[in-house]
């Protein structure tokens, strides 16, 4: 052995050296150009975003005809809560962006990029206000993360309405998209909370009219009903008249509950704004018709589709309960994004199943069905309406 | 008072001692190198990490990378002479063998050219063809016919460069942030556009002052023009080059640049600047046109040698395929270093006489036409100002 290293000592080692150096040094390469590699990405994507902001920049730019320059700062930070859509709770937008645009050194407008939510998070839209006039005068999507089937029913002709939007408009109210009421809500979300910061920065003055709900329910009066499905308590005027006024399933003012002193026009647009916005009451179900003779009663949920599941339920002679199997006509699919995950069968089994439950018991609560949850709860509403109405018939209530 | 060597001949140099004359020389050499070194780490390294573009790893990396290189080298050697002579089994000799043959002179240059993200194994297949192939097989040290080095760069250029692409590059930590750059040499920003036009070539990177500094992309170890002059400045008062060799080639490819600026329409004197503080010929011309093993040893084939090297580099970089044209050329060159010592050695002891006037008109001819046909052939290739086609998109 000894004589083997005297021998081959030296050449082992010095290959030891080399495949030492081939190891190591590949590590210690490797390392770097991944560290370098990392650095590389970070540059590209800084390049992309750079060069994703400067064309939102000058697609603010193009909004603006005599706006010849654009400059980012940081605007105020307002709380402001709005209700989404449907019952989907709360939410509060915040600004992403804003920059002011000028002409020459002369500040024409500016532009709030507002974080909102359709049916996702993440809702992001610019909107662009000329300080002149106090106008939006047109809106850039930054970013959404809706369902794009959903979404791509907002179409140019949607987007318009926004373009040369008066910003003293008593109550602020974008025409909903049918099959995307989600998004439009998180557009008209965006449009309010940007009329908040522009007020705050700018001292516009958001016209408003004395008129406040004490309390909201369901007319159950099958006399009114179908056009009048609310009855709300609201206090109006300098002298704060109380009132009980009828609000259409969209919180149209549609008339007032016996005698009293009418509403302005001013007042019937800020109360469809607020009783839209206030949560009390739910227009997932509704009344649609009543006859006495046939005791038969026909109610509306809108579930996922467009098309509400319309229900028909006969009363027993007693007027205290059911007669018979509620006929149910569903144009409802389970198969959307929404129902991904659904594993039962096809229309109606859930609205079948979850009237069956109130059936069985006379329980209004009752279970929904797993990953149809849209379905369910417009279910669970007409449930709702459906026992008080009963109980209205029979006085129980 | 004059000295005089008394005895009889022949006398010996001290230079001619190979213990100690070589030694001197290549120690003179090694500290020639050492501003590029400082150089080349405090851009690709120190301050690459001082401006957070790095880690403390990777600050180290341009450093260790050229030492490396050496160390290579020498294993390579020392492996070689294991194999091939019996009488190297221990360490002490082997040492003053790998001492006398200057092992890591080869590696130390090969990685200095080489570009900064090139992986440690490709160093090592570099090192090889210079170290192996180009100077062991051909007997060693001062037997080899080619620049060891250049030979190992060439290898890698022509065969592992898209590895080196791959693994990074030339652009450093700072220099990849830059958008202007965009993963550009100034070199092959020319080559790319065939525009002769200082906001393309130049203002990228800033100005001319930082090509002399050497604070653009390029080769690890061979930007800095500033530090290529003070390393010429010292081996030439040390006598390890000829100061002429140097100012000859870089003076021929200054010449020849401006009056190929001059016939594309672009007369000003920032583009043969830009044309000698770019790429490696400041870096070659000090270091490797004046290498004593593979270039003429007399003076006028030194004259000789660094004008062909000039007007081949013009030829190469702004003709050929490639954005650069130094190492192409001095290997070429190194094929005629001994016909041209030859020839220069005649002219040099007989003067102008009718059988050297022969060879004086054909040299000068040989290189009136290389330049000449550089010159016209530049002039259908480049431009001073973007043409119409490209101008109004749509033409072609």
């Amino acid at each position: 052995m000894k004589i083997f290293f005297k021998n081959y000592g030296l050449l082992m080692g010095l290959i030891a050296i080399l495949i030492g150096i081939f190891a190591i040094g590949g590590i210690y390469s490797r390392y770097v150009t991944n560290q370098h590699a990392v650095l590389v990405a970070e540059a590209e994507l800084s390049r992309l975003e750079a060069e994703q902001e400067a064309a939102r920049v000058a697609s603010y730019l193009a909004l603006f005809a005599q706006g010849t320059k654009v400059e980012k700062y940081t605007s105020e930070t307002v709380d402001k809560t709005y209700n989404l859509s449907g019952d989907r709770g709360e939410f509060s937008p915040s600004i992403i962006d804003s920059y002011h645009i000028y002409n020459g050194d002369v500040e024409i407008g500016v532009v709030y990029v507002v974080s909102s939510k359709g049916h996702e998070d993440g809702l992001n839209i610019a909107f662009a206000i000329d300080i002149a006039t106090d106008t939006c005068i047109g809106v850039v999507v930054i970013a959404n993360a809706e369902t794009q089937t959903i979404y791509s029913t907002l179409t140019d002709t949607w987007f318009t309405q926004f373009e040369n939007f008066q910003f003293d408009t008593l109550s602020i109210e974008i025409d909903a998209v049918a099959e995307a009421t989600e998004s439009s809500k998180g557009f008209e979300i965006g449009l309010l909370y940007a009329r908040e910061v522009y007020a705050v920065e700018y001292g516009f003055e958001i016209p408003t009219t004395n008129i406040t709900i004490v309390s909201m329910t369901y007319n159950y009066n099958p006399d009114t009903f179908a056009n009048a499905v609310f009855i709300a308590d609201v206090i109006h005027g300098e002298d704060n008249t109380a009132v009980s006024v009828y609000l259409s399933r969209t919180y149209d003012y549609v008339g007032i509950v016996g005698d009293g002193v009418t509403l302005t026009i001013d007042e019937q647009t800020v109360l469809k704004t607020i009783a839209s916005a206030s949560g009390l009451v739910s227009n997932k179900s509704w009344f649609v018709s009543y006859n006495v003779d046939t005791r038969v009663l026909v109610m509306n949920a809108k579930g996922f589709k467009s098309t509400p599941i319309v229900v028909t339920i006969t009363l027993n002679a007693t007027l205290d309960g059911i007669e018979g199997i509620p006929v149910i006509t569903s144009s409802e699919t389970y198969d959307e994004n929404e129902y991904g995950d659904y594993a039962g069968g096809p229309a109606p089994e859930v609205e079948n199943n979850l009237i069956n439950q109130y059936l069985d018991d006379g329980n209004i609560v009752v279970d929904g069905v797993a990953d149809a949850t849209i379905t369910s709860n417009a279910m669970k509403q007409l449930i709702y309406l459906l026992d008080n109405f009963i109980s209205t018939l029979t006085g129980d209530e | 008072m004059a000295r005089f060597a008394n005895g009889k001949a022949p006398f010996l140099r001290k230079t001619d001692d190979l213990t100690y004359g070589t030694q001197v020389i290549m120690r003179d050499f090694l500290i020639g190198l050492i501003p590029l070194i400082l150089f080349a780490w405090y851009k690709n390294g120190i301050k690459v990490y001082v401006e957070g573009n790095a880690t403390l790893l990777e600050m180290f990396y341009p450093i260790i990378f050229i030492m490396l290189g050496g160390l290579i080298s020498m294993v390579i050697e020392g492996l070689f002479f294991i194999i091939t002579d019996k009488e190297v089994r221990t360490l002490k000799v082997m040492m003053k063998k790998l001492q006398l043959s200057y092992a890591m002179i080869p590696g130390i240059l090969l990685a200095m050219i080489l570009p900064l993200y090139t992986p440690i194994w490709v160093l090592i297949f570099g090192c090889i063809m210079a170290t192996f192939v180009t100077k062991l097989l051909f007997g060693g040290f001062g037997y080899n016919i080619f620049n060891p080095a250049l030979i190992g760069y060439v290898a890698i250029a022509f065969t592992l460069m898209g590895v080196i692409n791959k693994a990074g590059g030339v652009l450093n930590g700072s220099e990849v942030l830059i958008d202007a750059i965009a993963g550009a040499t100034p070199l092959s920003t020319l080559s790319t556009t065939n525009l002769l036009s200082y906001q393309t070539l130049v203002a990228p990177y800033g100005s001319l002052w930082n090509f002399f500094i050497g604070t653009i992309p390029g080769a690890l170890a061979e930007t800095s023009a500033l530090a290529c002059i003070i390393s010429f400045v010292w081996l030439s008062a040390r006598k390890v080059i000829k100061w002429f060799v140097p100012v000859i080639y870089i003076g021929t490819v200054f010449g020849l640049s401006w009056l190929i600026g001059i016939f594309n329409g672009q007369a000003g004197i920032w583009f043969p600047t830009f044309s000698i503080l770019s790429g490696g010929l400041m870096f070659g011309a000090v270091f490797m046109a004046t290498e004593p093993v593979t270039t003429p040893k007399n003076p006028l084939g030194k004259i000789v040698f660094a004008l062909f090297l000039g007007v081949f580099t013009v030829l190469f970089r702004f003709i050929g395929q490639y954005p650069e044209g130094v190492a192409t050329s001095i290997i070429f060159m190194n094929i005629f270093t001994m016909p041209i010592d030859k020839w220069t050695s005649v002219i040099r002891t007989q003067g102008v006489t009718k059988k050297t006037i022969i060879k004086i008109i054909i040299l000068a001819i040989l290189i009136i036409a290389i330049a000449t046909y550089a010159l016209i052939k530049a002039n259908s290739i480049y431009s001073a100002s973007i043409g119409l086609p490209l101008y109004i998109g749509g033409w072609n």
